[in-house]
């Protein structure tokens, strides 16, 4: 019987790295092994017969396998896995680590191997995180608080929050401000010069809008409406591009 | 009158221009300041006729000397006017990008007084943005066709597009609905701009830091259904532009009358001519990104684009000879004159075949559009369309759903 082996990392991209350099490594010594890679608390059915060890996050390990990815596979490889961890879904560690099984034996050819079934499912999850990132980038909605800085909460499907804070940085340059993911209670935040990221949460106090505020969202919404051209109203097709589930903190669809 | 007012007016008075994109300029942008702008552009939201809003896209002014037929805007309408002064768009410009309502502007004008005067207005409106905001998002500005020449110049040096409208595809349309309007110089005046844009993109190669001079380039828009003109004479004319002028787009727009006081010259319309406008824009994307050429779209089918058929599906029934063509083997070319195969799937089929031979499975879970593809190709010398390889039939799978083919098949006897 081959033995089976699940290392769990604490759900950070340090321990997932981690969690892959003993992985790779483990089956790179004996093809036989069944090896997984599970989140902490993630429900399982326990195998009695299975050995479970923990990883601690290692920036060490993390920073090697990184090298080692890079300079193995292609430049854009470990982006690629960011982006796939990010979207939070069940089982994503384990698409991740088949996909970097195959890629360290195809190399830089990885990303034309578009038949193969774990390139495909790897590709279409990094794509629907994408596709959000994008979409945010758009759909985010600041608001200028009273004590002068921007405000802009937000609620996306992935945990998209790193990827978009730094187009703002480059956009809104010259404005202090915070992006609040409110379903995962996290921010990001800049003043001008540097741009952190923190778990605290805002307190409800401080978020009290300049009085300005009020009389710009009328205006945009003015804006919004007066652009339609009512004879070619086409509610579907807008709901296509702009789904409901982003609509909570857009002005326009208050 | 406030703001909101001429909000109002000066914003609907500026959607029927189709344009709203904000891409193909990259501004870099110096740390702590206002702006940048993106390669492919963002929307921002949606309206509810389903177009993408990432510019605020007003009018300077919709008071106007000129009175084209086709213009909610024209003199003689009896419509509500207004004017914002420059300062009051750039404001109301930089408080929009600072919530990231928008991803600039996009800003036009009717004619008061005159072009020229016109003009310098616009460009006053974009120097304030660039210098006096150290705004660097996106602008687009419609250019003033007959303006001088200087005044264009120096506004193309300050924005990311300009366009400037041909509206109606011949002189002889133009001079029945515009009269005001001089072909000669809208044509003089786009000619200024790509000459520059070619000049500037020069200099651009030997010095890094030469300024940028329109960077995402030129585009303008045509009116559909207004005048007698065919899709054939549309686009040739857009050929036309994008081969020897340089111009990154060309925008259609179904023609929705304004007002009534016209009958006798504009054509009676009840229903906007929205389908031919959208095969207008399929086989524009045709000429732009499949190679294909004006006189490929017409063969045999007289002056106008099918309304059955999309242009792409028509070609491939035409030049039915070509086809089917194997996936596996195929040229690029050739893949991409295949109805429902774009260029992203061409590359995506040249990529995996190097890999491992395709079959009708794989090119289903890479996400390629079978659905008119498979009446065209074969997988492994397989062919996947289901129905005889016959022209007629597969014209009648395209034109109607698959569930009325099947009933029409079984009616016509063919097994």
């Amino acid at each position: 019987m081959s033995l089976t082996i699940y290392y769990i990392y604490d759900g950070s991209f340090t321990g997932l790295l981690s969690a892959l350099y003993y992985a790779l490594n483990d089956k790179e010594k004996d093809k036989n092994k069944n090896i997984y890679i599970l989140k902490e608390n993630t429900q399982i059915t326990q195998d009695l017969f299975a050995e479970y060890k923990k990883i601690k996050p290692d920036e060490d390990l993390a920073n090697q396998i990184s090298k080692k990815i890079k300079s193995d596979i292609l430049s854009n490889t470990l982006s690629k896995i960011y982006y796939v961890f990010l979207s939070e879904l069940d089982g994503v560690e384990n698409i991740i680590f088949d996909y970097l099984k195959i890629s360290f034996k195809e190399g830089s050819q990885i990303d034309e191997m578009l038949s193969n079934k774990t390139v495909d499912k790897l590709n279409k999850i990094r794509n629907k995180v994408s596709k959000e990132r994008h979409r945010m980038l758009g759909f985010l909605r600041f608001k200028k608080l009273n004590m002068g800085i921007y405000y802009a909460p937000m609620e996306p499907d992935y945990d998209i929050l790193t990827l978009i804070a730094p187009h703002f940085t480059k956009r809104l340059g010259d404005q202090s401000w915070v992006i609040h993911d409110v379903k995962r209670e996290k921010c990001a935040l800049y003043n001008q010069e540097d741009l952190i990221y923190t778990i605290e949460n805002i307190p409800a106090d401080k978020l009290v809008e300049d009085k300005e505020e009020q009389e710009f969202k009328n205006l945009w919404k003015k804006y919004f409406d007066h652009v339609t051209i009512k004879e070619r109203k086409n509610l579907k097709l807008q709901q296509q591009f702009l789904p409901k589930k982003y609509w909570k903190y857009l002005p326009e669809k208050e | 009158m406030n703001t909101e007012e001429k909000l109002t007016i000066l914003a609907r008075a500026a959607k029927y221009d189709v344009s709203c994109s904000s891409s193909g300029s990259t501004r870099s942008n110096k740390k702590g300041t206002l702006g940048s702008t993106h390669k492919s552009g963002i929307c921002h939201s949606w309206t509810e006729d389903g177009r993408c809003v990432s510019l605020l896209k007003i009018l300077l002014t919709n008071y106007c000397i000129y009175d084209c037929l086709y213009c909610e805007n024209g003199a003689s309408n009896d419509i509500k006017r207004a004017s914002f002064t420059p300062d009051e768009i750039a404001s109301l410009t930089e408080k929009f990008y600072r919530r990231n309502y928008i991803e600039g502007l996009f800003l036009s004008s009717a004619i008061m007084k005159n072009e020229d005067h016109t003009m310098e207005l616009l460009t006053t409106v974009v120097k304030k943005l660039r210098e006096e905001y150290a705004f660097n998002g996106y602008i687009h500005m419609k250019a003033i066709p007959g303006a001088d020449q200087r005044l264009i110049k120096e506004a193309g040096s300050h924005v990311d597009r300009l366009s400037i409208n041909i509206e109606l595809p011949t002189k002889r349309s133009l001079q029945l609905l515009a009269p005001e309007k001089n072909s000669k110089h809208i044509i003089s005046s786009m000619k200024t701009v790509s000459q520059k844009i070619i000049e500037r993109t020069k200099e651009k190669k030997k010095f890094k830091k030469a300024p940028s001079f329109v960077p995402a380039g030129q585009s303008t828009q045509l009116i559909v259904g207004a005048s007698a003109d065919s899709d054939h004479d549309i686009l040739r004319l857009s050929e036309n532009l994008y081969q020897n002028m340089g111009l990154k787009r060309v925008y259609y727009s179904a023609f929705i009358p304004v007002t009534n006081k016209h009958q006798n010259i504009l054509p009676a319309v009840n229903n906007p001519p929205y389908l031919r406008e959208h095969r207008l824009y399929q086989a524009d994307w045709l000429l732009r990104f499949y190679r294909f050429t004006s006189k490929e779209l017409f063969s045999d089918t007289g002056k106008n684009l099918s309304l059955d058929l999309d242009p792409k599906a028509h070609f491939a029934l035409n030049n039915f000879h070509l086809f089917p063509v194997e996936i596996n083997k195929a040229s690029k070319t050739l893949l991409l004159r295949v109805p429902g195969i774009g260029p992203k799937s061409t590359k995506k089929i040249i990529m995996a075949r190097k890999h491992a031979s395709l079959g009708f499975d794989d090119l289903k879970r890479m996400g390629i559009v079978l659905k008119r593809a498979r009446y065209f190709i074969t997988c492994r010398g397989k062919y996947f369309g289901g129905v005889p390889f016959k022209k007629d039939i597969i014209k009648n799978r395209l034109i109607a759903g698959p569930e009325y083919k099947q009933l029409s098949l079984w009616e016509s006897g063919i097994t």
